[in-house]
C-alpha cells in the first residue's frame, strides 16, 4: 500500500490470507490491518 | 473441550491444559480493546504518523506529553519510550468494562487476588507476569479523556488512510507461558487453545475472548515477525471499513 509507504511505514507481506495489510510504525510496532466487509 | 484440543494442549504441558480445563469466566463485564498504549522514541512524530493514517483527531495530556490519536471508537495513548526495558514498543493494553464503576473492578481485582494500582482520572491498572499493563476502564474511554486531555489541532492533512471500526485482536508475547497463562486465566476467563493459522511462524495461540474479540498470548520468540523479542504487544489488529460497491 503505496500511501502507506508515503507516510513513513514499512509494509509487511500479509500474515493470514492476503487480503490485508501489515505495517510497522517508525518504533518498529506493528499492526495488522483487515478488511471489515460491508456488503 | 474437543479431544483435540485436549491433545494439543497437553503437547503444551499439564499447565496449560490444567488452565484450559479449568471452566471460568472473566469477572469483567469486558466490552473489548478499547486502546493500546505505545512507548515511543519520539512522540511527535509518532503522533504525525498515526493521525495521517487514522486521521487528526489528537489529544494531548494537560500535564505530561502523552498524546492521543482517535483510531476509530479507540485510539492508541502515544508516550515517550523513558527507561523502559526493552526500548520503544507497545506496552500497556485497555479493556473496556461495561457500565465501569472504579470500586467493582478494584473489589473484583481484590478477589481474584491480582494487585492492582488506581490511574489518576483513569481506570484500574494491573501488571502482568512479564511486567506489560493491563487497564481496566470504561468502554469508550475517549470520552473520559477529555478530563484530562485536550483536542489539539494536529499538523497532518487530508484523508485519513485508514478508517478503523475496530482493534480486533492482539497478540501478546509472552516468557513463560504457565504464568501468563494462569494471570489472564484469572482476569479474562478460561482460555481456549488454538491452532496456529497457515502462515503463522508459532505452533499455536492462548486464546481469550475479550467482548467479541480476540486476546492471544505465543510464546517469546514465536511472534511473527521479531525473533529474539522481549515480552510484550507482538502485534494487534484493526478491521477498516472496506466498501464493495454493488456487493
Amino acid at each position: 500500500m503505496k500511501e502507506l509507504q508515503d507516510v513513513g511505514a514499512k509494509v509487511l507481506p500479509p500474515i493470514e490470507d492476503g487480503s490485508g495489510v501489515d505495517f510497522l510504525d517508525p518504533d518498529g510496532v506493528r499492526t495488522q490491518v483487515e478488511p471489515l466487509r460491508n456488503t | 473441550m474437543a479431544r483435540r484440543e485436549v491433545l494439543t494442549l497437553l503437547d503444551t504441558g499439564a499447565f496449560a491444559a490444567r488452565a484450559a480445563l479449568a471452566a471460568t469466566n472473566s469477572p469483567f463485564d469486558l466490552t473489548g480493546i478499547d486502546h493500546v498504549t505505545l512507548s515511543v522514541s519520539d512522540v511527535d512524530k509518532s503522533v504525525m504518523f498515526y493521525s495521517r493514517i487514522y486521521g487528526a483527531t489528537v489529544m494531548k495530556d494537560q500535564k505530561g506529553p502523552k498524546s492521543y490519536v482517535k483510531m476509530g471508537p479507540h485510539y492508541l495513548a502515544i508516550s515517550r519510550v523513558g527507561k523502559r526495558k526493552g526500548g520503544p514498543g507497545a506496552y500497556q493494553i485497555g479493556l473496556g468494562v461495561r457500565n465501569f464503576q472504579l470500586s467493582e473492578v478494584k473489589h473484583s481485582l481484590d478477589q481474584i487476588d491480582i494487585p492492582h494500582h488506581e490511574v489518576k482520572g483513569g481506570g484500574v491498572l494491573v501488571a502482568d507476569p512479564d511486567g506489560n499493563l493491563v487497564e481496566l476502564w470504561a468502554e469508550n474511554s475517549w470520552n473520559e479523556l477529555g478530563k484530562s486531555a485536550s483536542l489539539i489541532s494536529s499538523p497532518a492533512r487530508g484523508e485519513p488512510l485508514l478508517r478503523p471500526t475496530t482493534i480486533n485482536h492482539l497478540l501478546l508475547a509472552v516468557s513463560d507461558t504457565a504464568k501468563s497463562t494462569a494471570f489472564y486465566e484469572r482476569l479474562l476467563g478460561s482460555p481456549r487453545i488454538t491452532a496456529a493459522r497457515p502462515r503463522d511462524n508459532f505452533s499455536q495461540r492462548i486464546g481469550f475472548r475479550v467482548g467479541k474479540y480476540q486476546f492471544s498470548l505465543a510464546p517469546l520468540n514465536q511472534g511473527i515477525h521479531k525473533s529474539g523479542q522481549l515480552p510484550g504487544v507482538d502485534h494487534f489488529g484493526i478491521n477498516k471499513l472496506l466498501l464493495i460497491m454493488g456487493g
